[in-house]
């Protein structure tokens, strides 16, 4: 269902991501996972239209979406929730959830998925009101997350969901996104926590210094000797 | 007597504060130092005047039939900054409105005339009475307007999804535009928005004040007082920063002389920014 080709991207002159590609097939989680900086939040943001001056194909159900700005990516159903869990500070959690249906097709559908978000995650039912600021931040990772189902999206981008948690609060998280992905939603999982990342997904890609450097099945991933090694840390 | 100064200074801080808001708003949006909007306020007045004296429209009711053109205005400008990269927008946009408002103030001389002119509404005289202190209709009109529209605002601010994403936009726009958010296009009309209120503003404000071609240069330093006092953005902050302002300015007008009210503006600017940069409200809360 989305189809990245030839793609080659990054900040000004510096040129992050190198000759990317690959597919995301409908249903799937894929996982990418990969060490500081290797440019996985650069390739996200380069698949929801935030690089200028993108070079290569990004395909998705069909349509060529390279050189679109960011609010059409969101039109045509992809979310992408970023990096350590952005959510608008000063507004309530409320508010926070339905910037998520801004977009007006989606408006019809606001109680509904709102229910959807609570049964995932109630603890934001109980904080409505709240200034999504005065969260924890599993709790605005929750809401980062709830925010993306709102948009009734057909895929989620997720830039390292795990990121700074106590492993309680990622274990629900975790739970989360399985729950969705049995019911059909398409997952990109951009992970530092490889452990959870292969086990959640059934296919993986490494990424080093802005390549792919292996992608296969998650379960092969997991018994590969260098994976082993350097990102399990088991010899 | 303490009491109706204080009365009086509130019912002018609301109408500083409805002037205030359209610029906090901007600023907090595109990061755009507007000092042209002063000089909306004063076009506001003069539209107000003229259609009162040729048409005999109520100043309160000829902002309806004048919005459209400051909106106009307002994207007509916002096209001009549009192109300015966002690292210098704040010192550009300070720049390029100083002279757009220097070219609009002297066309407006000589257009008008450098002469004072007042909208003499037929209840221009009469006065009421509030805990002994007596209240002129046209203020009293004048503030009552400026709450309404700032509730108004506030609700449009809120309670809608286009005032919802103007906020997030001044907040955060990367994330914005990830769930929809054209944040040109919001830019854009933030800009036009803030101008209408302006202009609004200016119209209210024409039955109680003297209206000339450099009246702006008044109210845009006592609207920049205003939202560094209540935070760069943060619209409750424009609306109490409004009032506290309207409140010293009949306090220092009283008690010291006559001259001092407008200077006072400039003596809690420069205070605020000395001492609390992040305005009194903290300057956590933008828009
Ligand atoms: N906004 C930015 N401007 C310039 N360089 C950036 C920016 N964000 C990331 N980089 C650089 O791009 C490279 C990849 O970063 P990133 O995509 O964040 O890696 P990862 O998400 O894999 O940790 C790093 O060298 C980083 O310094
Ligand atoms: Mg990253």
């Amino acid at each position: 269902m989305f189809e990245v080709r030839d793609l080659i991207g990054g900040y000004g002159k510096l040129e992050v991501i190198k000759n990317i590609n690959f597919d995301i097939k409908e249903g799937e989680i894929l996982s990418i996972i990969g060490p500081n900086g290797a440019g996985k939040s650069t390739l996200l943001r380069a698949l929801t239209g935030l690089l200028p001056n993108l070079k290569g194909s990004i395909r998705f159900l069909g349509e060529e979406l390279c050189g679109k700005p960011p609010h059409y990516y969101a039109s045509v159903g992809i979310a992408h929730v970023q990096e350590r869990h952005r959510v608008f500070g000063t507004m309530t959690v409320r508010e926070n959830l339905l910037m998520g249906a801004y977009i007006k097709t989606k408006r019809q559908s606001i109680e509904k998925n709102l229910e959807t978000v609570f049964e995932l995650f109630p603890r934001l039912k109980e904080r409505l009101k709240q200034q999504a600021g005065t969260l924890s931040g599993g709790e605005q990772q929750m809401l980062t997350i709830g925010q993306a189902l709102m948009m009734m999206p057909r895929l989620i981008l997720l830039d390292e969901p795990s990121l700074g948690l106590a492993p309680l609060l990622i274990n629900s998280i975790y739970d989360a996104l399985m729950k969705l992905n049995e019911q059909g939603m398409t997952i990109l999982l951009v992970e530092q926590n490889v452990k959870k990342a292969l086990q959640i997904s059934q296919r993986a890609m490494l990424i080093e210094n802005g390549e792919i450097v292996l992608q296969g099945n998650s379960q092969d991933i997991k018994n590969n000797e260098t994976i082993n090694k350097v990102y399990l840390g088991m010899a | 007597m303490i009491i109706s100064i204080i009365i009086n200074g509130l019912l002018i801080g609301c109408i500083y504060s409805l002037i205030a808001v359209g610029l906090t708003v901007i600023f907090g949006v595109m990061r755009i130092i507007n000092m042209f909007h002063g000089d909306a306020v004063m076009l506001g007045m003069y539209s107000a005047y003229l259609l009162h004296e040729k048409y005999g429209i109520s100043p309160y009711i000829s902002p309806i039939i004048t919005a459209p053109a400051f909106l106009v205005i307002g994207l007509a400008i916002y096209k001009i900054l549009e192109p300015i990269p966002p690292k210098q927008r704040e010192m550009s946009s300070l720049i390029i409105t100083l002279g757009i408002s220097f070219v609009t103030a002297t066309l407006a001389m000589l257009i008008w005339t450098a002469d004072y002119r007042t909208v003499n509404l037929s209840y221009s005289q009469e006065v009421f009475d509030i805990f002994g202190t007596r209240i002129g209709y046209p203020a009293f009109f004048s503030s009552a307007f400026s709450v309404i529209l700032i509730i108004a605002f506030y609700f449009f601010m809120t309670k809608t999804f286009l005032g919802m994403s103007i906020r997030a936009t001044a907040i955060d726009p990367v994330s914005a535009s990830l769930f929809g958010v054209n944040v040109k296009v919001i830019s854009m009309l933030t800009f036009g928005i803030g101008l209408v209120l302006a202009g609004v503003a200016g119209a209210i404000l024409s039955p109680i004040f003297y209206i000339y071609p450099f009246v702006g240069s008044n109210f845009v330093i006592k609207a920049f007082t205003i939202v560094v006092l209540g935070g760069m953005g943060s619209v409750t902050g424009a609306l109490i920063g409004g009032l506290l302002l309207g409140v010293s300015e009949a306090l220092a007008s009283t008690f010291l002389e006559y001259s001092m009210k407008d200077i006072i503006a400039f003596i809690i600017f420069l205070s605020v920014l000395i001492f609390k940069p992040s305005g009194i409200l903290g300057g956590k809360s933008r828009v």
